[in-house]
């Protein structure tokens, strides 16, 4: 059996999956970059998918060139939504990078769905099958669309506000939710960037937005740029620039679900479901709202986290996790992040991401999650429709 | 540092969440429940039925106080309530229903998590009150900036602690003229400036030197941002001669305050001191432990420069 890959060849993700082939006896795969595919057409796919039996999707992330390309190709339909700011195609293609900024993240979308549609032609042109299939990424990657998705399901979610157009229209919608503490989650984004931990104070209305991220102003106004440094935000006018420049792109707002502190620290779960199981897990431990592992935050002792909980809890932590993932019957593997209440017994999904089994050196069962995912797809019987859970 | 795990255990009880969908007794033995509001931002504890429902602290005390066995709970934690409302919504009821919860001893208001609330942004209520409504308990804590309208009496209270930000001035004056005659344990959190702290060391020589609690065994002047400053006044001072228990946790101690502290021959007649989260150099810190008194000196705190001045932060701060 022969797996095509597509992805950023230089990127750790296409080692980690070449390894896994070997580490199973496959061949190694046959490559395909994002910015070939995206220069050549469904074409140039379905060529090197012919010889092969099953495609991995992997990021377009960490590469600039294929970055702009997902842009460009999104400038059509971001103009024509008329809501978000855009950049024409031509200009799009010769954007310079300027690393960090938070920009285009909606034109952004539009390019990387019209790429995964394309995926799905060569698929469809040639019979081959996705372990995870591009209609399921790009709905994993509109965080609104795929919170109402799980909510559909049955899947316990922090509650839904909307998708505020800017820092006004949020207030307004706290009022009427009666809401004071919320996320702002950009829908298109991920590890992260442009997340805002808002607070406003029922009371006496002070504010406070925790994220990490700078405001640059200059004559042209204010621009904001991702940081691996987490700011709290204070002032109206850092809060007004710093929630109009999230919501421009497209974010999703929710209530605040209070996670579970241990050993001083707040935490949440990250799990990664293959086959309908939940498998590798992360203990996601942080001194402050946000828990993403790559802003200074620390990996947690998962044993000790598991005998604080239970068994009951775990159990249902896990089935939690297995119900999210099988909001995606077609995907082999998913990796959610999940919220564990302060009562370490109720949870809430916060999101499933297509990308998120990225997690060096966590195995289960002797596995790392690319080898378990591909051995998982080896053994089902019917591969581009992955066992429900057990 | 904050406030970011809920008491598993307190006082001798453990603690357990008090589940509205299937209240436990509330006498169970050697346990002790705590109370919190559900709304919105908690959904995910109610998700099976996604309508978000809102339960109100003062719901949830009473439901708790009409429960069979609450007249001899012995004790509660008092979590999160409404964003935004004072203690009071969580005062009121708990006099309100102050027969049925005659048997409490120990009593904790506002035991938020940094995930529930920012400390500082918790807003206390007058106290007074309520201890003159539950003669009976013996200890007592208040998270959040804390609110005294008025010295109080009370004759059977062991333990006081005031986790705070920042401690008002009055708060220290109204505690002054209070009647503690049982009280041996003693908390304050000074805090810093930013969030509403107003002691300066002058203020708390009533507390070191006037004798005000005779039974006081263990002081905590924590989270203090002068406690250099406080310190040649407390190396000084009889309360040492008093107490075994010395906390000064979570606060600026540097060098400076700490050279003093060591010159006073008080210090060593103690049973336990504990300084973590400080500022002292490493040899300052092999002094103390040299002392031959059980010395907590951990969580060393580097010093930050801001414009060529040393910032040092108290640990319970934003």
């Amino acid at each position: 059996m022969r797996f095509a890959l597509l992805a950023n060849p230089e990127n750790r993700r296409a080692s980690f999956f070449a390894a896994a082939c070997g580490r199973l006896g496959l061949p190694a795969p046959a490559v395909i970059s994002w910015d070939s595919f995206l220069s050549g057409g469904p074409e140039t796919l379905a060529a090197t998918l012919r010889g092969c039996d099953a495609l991995r999707i992997e990021s377009p992330g960490e590469n600039w060139q294929v970055e702009r390309r997902l842009i460009a190709l999104g400038a059509e339909a971001c103009a024509a939504e008329g809501i978000h700011p855009s950049i024409a195609a031509g200009e799009a293609i010769g954007l310079p990078e300027d690393r960090g900024r938070v920009r285009f993240g909606r034109q952004w979308y539009h390019g990387w769905c019209a790429a995964l549609e394309r995926v799905g032609e060569a698929m469809a042109a040639t019979g081959i099958p996705a372990m995870n299939p591009p209609e399921a990424i790009a709905l994993m990657f509109d965080k609104a669309a795929a919170q109402a998705h799980l909510a559909a399901t049955g899947v316990p979610i922090p509650r839904p506000l909307g998708t505020p157009s800017g820092f006004d229209n949020l207030l307004a919608m706290m009022a009427s939710a009666r809401v004071s503490r919320l996320f702002l989650k950009p829908c298109h984004g991920s590890s992260g960037a442009g997340v805002v931990a808002f607070q406003r104070h029922a009371n006496d209305g002070r504010m406070l937005a925790i994220c990490p991220a700078e405001i640059v102003r200059d004559g042209a106004g204010a621009r904001l740029y991702n940081s691996l440094r987490v700011t709290r935000f204070t002032t109206a006018a850092d809060l007004r620039a710093l929630i109009d420049a999230v919501c421009a792109e497209r974010a999703h707002a929710e209530a605040w679900f209070p996670k579970a502190g241990f050993r001083g620290r707040a935490f949440d779960l990250r799990v990664v479901v293959i086959g309908g199981e939940a498998r590798h897990c992360v203990a996601r431990t942080s001194a402050g709202p946000i828990t993403n592992l790559h802003l200074g935050n620390a990996r947690g002792d998962l044993d000790a986290i598991c005998r604080r909980m239970g068994d009951e809890a775990w159990h249902e932590a896990r089935r939690v996790c297995q119900l999210a993932a099988r909001a995606f019957p077609r995907c082999a593997y998913a990796a959610i992040d999940l919220l564990v209440g302060t009562d370490f017994a109720s949870f809430a999904v916060a999101e499933v991401n297509a990308f998120g089994d990225l997690l060096p050196g966590i195995q289960s069962q002797g596995q790392d999650t690319y080898t378990a995912a591909l051995a998982a797809w080896i053994d089902s019987p019917e591969p581009n429709k992955p066992p429900p859970a057990r | 540092m904050a406030f970011y795990d809920h008491l598993t255990h307190w006082r001798g009880y453990r603690v357990e969440d008090f589940d509205l969908a299937a209240p436990q007794r509330p006498d169970a033995d050697g346990v002790i429940y705590r109370l919190a509001h559900q709304s919105s931002e908690r959904g995910g504890f109610l998700w099976r039925k996604i309508t978000w429902e809102e339960i109100k602290i003062g719901q949830v005390i009473a439901r708790f106080a009409n429960q069979p066995g609450a007249d001899r709970s012995p004790g509660l934690i008092i979590g999160a309530w409404e964003p935004g409302e004072e203690a009071e919504v969580a005062i009121a009821p708990l006099i309100e229903h102050r027969r049925r919860l005659a048997a409490l001893r120990c009593l904790f208001l506002g035991e938020f998590t940094q995930e529930e609330n920012e400390v500082s942004w918790i807003l206390q209520s007058d106290f007074a009150p309520l201890l003159e409504a539950f003669p009976g308990l013996a200890h007592f804590a208040v998270r959040g900036v804390p609110v005294l309208g008025k010295p109080v009496r009370h004759e059977g209270l062991r333990s006081l602690t005031l986790q705070s930000p920042g401690t008002p001035k009055d708060v220290v004056n109204q505690l002054r003229q209070s009647v503690f005659p049982e009280l041996e344990e003693l908390d304050i959190y000074t805090g810093t400036e930013d969030y509403g702290g107003e002691i300066e060391p002058d203020d708390l020589r009533w507390l070191l030197f006037d004798n005000p609690f005779p039974k006081l065994r263990r002081l905590g002047i924590r989270n203090c941002e002068v406690i250099d400053a406080l310190a040649p006044i407390l190396a000084d001072a009889p309360v040492l001669d008093q107490i075994e228990e010395l906390d000064l946790s979570l606060g600026t101690l540097s060098d400076k305050g700490a050279e003093a502290l060591l010159a006073s021959p008080r210090l060593a007649k103690l049973k336990q001191i504990d300084l973590h989260h400080h500022y002292m150099s490493e040899p300052m810190m092999a002094r103390w432990q040299a002392l031959g008194v059980k010395v907590d000196v951990g969580d060393r705190q580097e010093d930050e420069e801001f414009d060529g001045e040393p910032m040092r932060a108290v640990a319970i701060a934003e």
